[in-house]
């Protein structure tokens, strides 16, 4: 599904990614955590196009970024602060993404409305949007959409309880319809109940990367386990 | 805190920063270098061909004009804008000193520009020993510049009062800006009054066959505008007292004031803005007013292209109103000139040459003026936070520029259809004019073809203020640099043609074709040029400089 290889960026001659190594299996729910500025956002702005990596390659479904649109319609990316046009609505900002990615409007749409309790708000201006209402759109988009792969930046930032529960309902639903997601996050807790795999950064390299479950074994929790393998 | 002014200096570093690219960095040091010089340039000449008392007058006259300028520009897009009021409300500041301190920054940039461009001023003046007119330069000039700084911005704030009745930012903005200008017209239409009894004569009488006519010409009209000054009730006074010796006392006096006016229009526009600042700054950064922009249904690609573009255009008035002001700038040049030329303000052997090629220069000043407000010069800058959608949405860079370039076309080619509508009401009309604004409309569309060029490989998308993605940014500078250059060429030929004796209906006829091709050329570049773009996308630097920022 998403494989890279060695994929390195300097910011300034300092090493941010020092090789970052990654294969993400189809059905995969990818929990990526590290501490800050372990290079976290870069390896997501690097697979997603906002950044260019030094060296190494990504491939999502055998294509490249050269491959420009194809390769862009593999995934929806989410980031830390969402930016949309703040004069357009909700509704409309959808409808359009969906006409992006050469999808038909279907009830799917106004099902992830009410799941996150957007009703209300869908049809006004996302300029009017608290900073978790703009999360929730984008999440809204992600599922309707259904690209291959999901990838997000903190995307449980600003959400409120209820939203967080249908987030990871909506999350494990796609999944087994053969979706993919793969997201970072500092809230261990919650990727521990939501993730089948998760993946340490440290010093930009990967240092881990396994079955939650594995790792964690019968008595740990993955906050032991990332305090331990950040002392390493 | 390190600065004495903390909130003054915020506020000047903020809205005033120069441009982070090292290239823009230079093109912006190259371009005051320029403007620089030209200034220096024409004061030597003044001050070779009049005297003393002409030469201090001039450049009384020319600082206030810049000043005026500058501060019309600075105060619409920084003191009455309220980009910084979300950061800055929770601080426990009284509106006041915020006030005073966007004014104060306001009038800080423009007046210490003024002073810099009389430096070569202060030169002749040290070189010919006239310490008394240097003294008097040194005070009085930033003086009457706060002055008339002080009064456009006290005027501007009374507007300001009743921003809260204004519902829409674009209104408020372009009220802003006719208020200037009327005000500058207003001026202007003063002082002519008085000038014109003295300068009818004068130009109907100009002679400018030779060199020395020339010069000649230029010494009567400084000496003329010197003697209508004096007929100018006040401004006679202060000029008076400015360029001539022996008043010390009465210039002292003068110089107080002026000090209290300023002191005085300080605090009422202080108090103007201050009074409303918490009110209109929830209005314009409160989103809950925000008009909702239109969805356009239709399943081809373009029509998705095209809403983008629409929309990052709606996300900010002040974009809007730059293609409004591209659509409207070339019609309203165009009654000027027809009017100025129909009047006969001028004799008719001044303006035989232009008569005899009037379609041509209509053609390329129309050009020109469209030009002006190069907006396709900054497309990608514009797009600001919105920018990164491009990189991980999926949209073409061939069809993100090719959109851009048919928007910035269109504004452009349907401001200049204005003006020949213009141009026909006034009784103008003919075969070469149709042919000249074919060939008009294929410059505007080769110049829009290249000038988002640069901008695409440097977009400046850290802006909080619109004003910095189109006006201020040095992009503009550099797609100008190489934009003009076809256009140039293009016009020399024109006019090297028909110095040749070419008829003036074959020349149009053979440049349009020379059009034709080299915009068959420049596509066929660029579409190749953007293809190795995308692929190439992966060693861009800008989006590694922007991820640092």
């Amino acid at each position: 599904m998403l494989t890279i290889s060695n994929l390195k960026k300097q910011y300034s001659n300092k090493n941010i990614l020092n090789g970052v190594e990654l294969k993400i299996e189809k059905g995969e729910i990818l929990g990526f955590v590290g501490a800050n500025g372990a290079g976290k956002t870069t390896t997501l702005n690097s697979i997603t196009g906002i950044l260019n990596p030094d060296e190494g390659t990504i491939m999502i479904n055998g294509l490249t970024a050269s491959d420009d649109l194809e390769y862009k319609k593999q995934f929806f990316f989410i980031p830390d602060t969402v930016n949309v046009f703040k004069n357009v609505s909700g509704y409309d900002w959808i409808s359009f993404m969906l006409k992006l990615y050469d999808q038909e409007q279907t009830e799917k749409l106004s099902y992830f409305v009410e799941q996150f309790s957007m009703e209300k708000a869908i049809h006004k201006p996302m300029g009017t949007y608290s900073y978790g209402m703009l999360h929730k759109m984008a999440l809204i988009a992600a599922f309707t959409i259904e690209p291959p792969i999901i990838i997000m930046d903190e995307p449980l930032n600003g959400l409120d309880p209820r939203a967080v529960m249908t987030f990871k309902d909506c999350v494990k639903n796609y999944v087994k319809e053969g979706g993919t997601v793969f997201f970072s996050t500092h809230l261990l807790d919650i990727a521990e109940k939501i993730c089948s795999t998760v993946a340490i950064l440290k010093d930009g390299k990967i240092i881990l990367h396994e079955d939650i479950q594995k790792v964690m074994g019968e008595e740990n929790t993955l906050e032991s386990i990332f305090m331990e393998r950040q002392r390493e | 805190m390190k600065h004495k002014f903390p909130l003054t200096y915020f506020f000047v570093t903020s809205l005033y920063s120069k441009p982070k690219q090292p290239m823009l960095q230079v093109v912006l040091m190259i371009a005051c270098f320029y403007l620089f010089l030209q200034i220096t340039a024409v004061n030597i000449a003044v001050y070779a061909l009049g005297n003393l008392e002409e030469f201090m007058m001039y450049n009384l006259i020319i600082s206030n004009i810049l000043v005026f300028a500058l501060v019309t520009y600075l105060s619409i897009s920084n003191v009455f804008n309220y980009h910084e009021f979300n950061m800055l409300v929770a601080l426990p500041l009284n509106p006041e000193r915020v006030v005073a301190a966007k004014v104060s920054s306001s009038l800080l940039v423009p007046i210490s520009i003024s002073i810099m461009t009389q430096f070569s001023t202060l030169i002749f003046l040290i070189a010919t020993f006239h310490f008394v007119e240097l003294l008097k330069l040194v005070l009085f000039l930033p003086l009457t510049n706060l002055v008339t700084a002080l009064f456009l911005i006290y005027v501007l704030s009374l507007v300001n009062r009743f921003r809260g009745k204004i519902r829409s930012a674009i209104a408020y903005l372009t009220i802003n800006i006719a208020i200037a200008v009327l005000l500058a017209v207003a001026v202007a239409s003063f002082i002519g009054y008085y000038f014109q009894a003295r300068f009818t004569p004068v130009i109907s009488t100009m002679d400018v066959s030779d060199i020395i006519s020339w010069k000649n010409t230029v010494i009567l009209l400084l000496s003329e505008m010197y003697e209508a000054t004096k007929d100018i009730p006040v401004i006679s006074f202060v000029v008076n007292v400015f360029i001539t010796r022996g008043h010390a006392e009465v210039f002292g006096f003068v110089i107080v004031v002026l000090l209290l006016i300023s002191g005085l229009l300080w605090r009422l526009t202080i108090s103007n803005i201050s009074v409303n600042y918490l009110k209109n700054g929830v209005l314009q950064m409160n989103p809950i007013g925000l008009k909702k922009s239109k969805l356009y249904k239709g399943k081809n690609t373009f029509v998705n292209y095209l809403q983008r573009e629409l929309w990052v255009i709606q996300s900010e008035a002040y974009f809007k109103l730059q293609i409004g002001l591209t659509l409207l700038l070339p019609p309203v040049f165009a009654c000027i000139l027809l009017i100025v030329i129909q009047s006969d303000w001028f004799t008719t052997d001044m303006i035989m040459p232009l008569i005899k090629y009037f379609d041509q220069y209509f053609a390329y000043s129309i050009f020109l003026i469209s030009c002006v407000n190069n907006i396709s010069g900054t497309p990608f800058s514009r797009e600001g936070r919105y920018y990164n959608l491009i990189r991980t949405l999926p949209f073409s860079i061939r069809k993100i520029y090719l959109i851009k370039v048919l928007v910035a076309s269109a504004t452009s080619m349907l401001g200049i259809l204005l003006s020949y509508l213009v141009y026909i009401l006034f009784g103008n009309w003919n075969k070469e004019s149709l042919l000249m604004m074919l060939l008009v409309l294929l410059l505007v569309l080769c110049y829009n073809l290249l000038t988002p060029i640069y901008d695409m490989k440097n977009p400046s998308i850290e802006w909080e203020n619109p004003s910095q993605a189109i006006k201020s940014n040095p992009n503009v500078l550099v797609s100008l640099f190489y934009g003009l250059p076809i256009p140039i060429l293009i016009v020399s030929i024109h006019f090297y043609l028909l110095f040749l004796g070419t008829t003036s209906n074959s020349s149009i006829v053979m440049l349009i074709v020379v059009m034709f091709c080299m915009l068959s050329v420049l596509v066929w570049v660029l579409k190749n040029y953007l293809q190795i773009n995308v692929r190439y996308t992966k060693k861009r630097e800008v989006a590694d400089r922007d991820l640092q920022q």
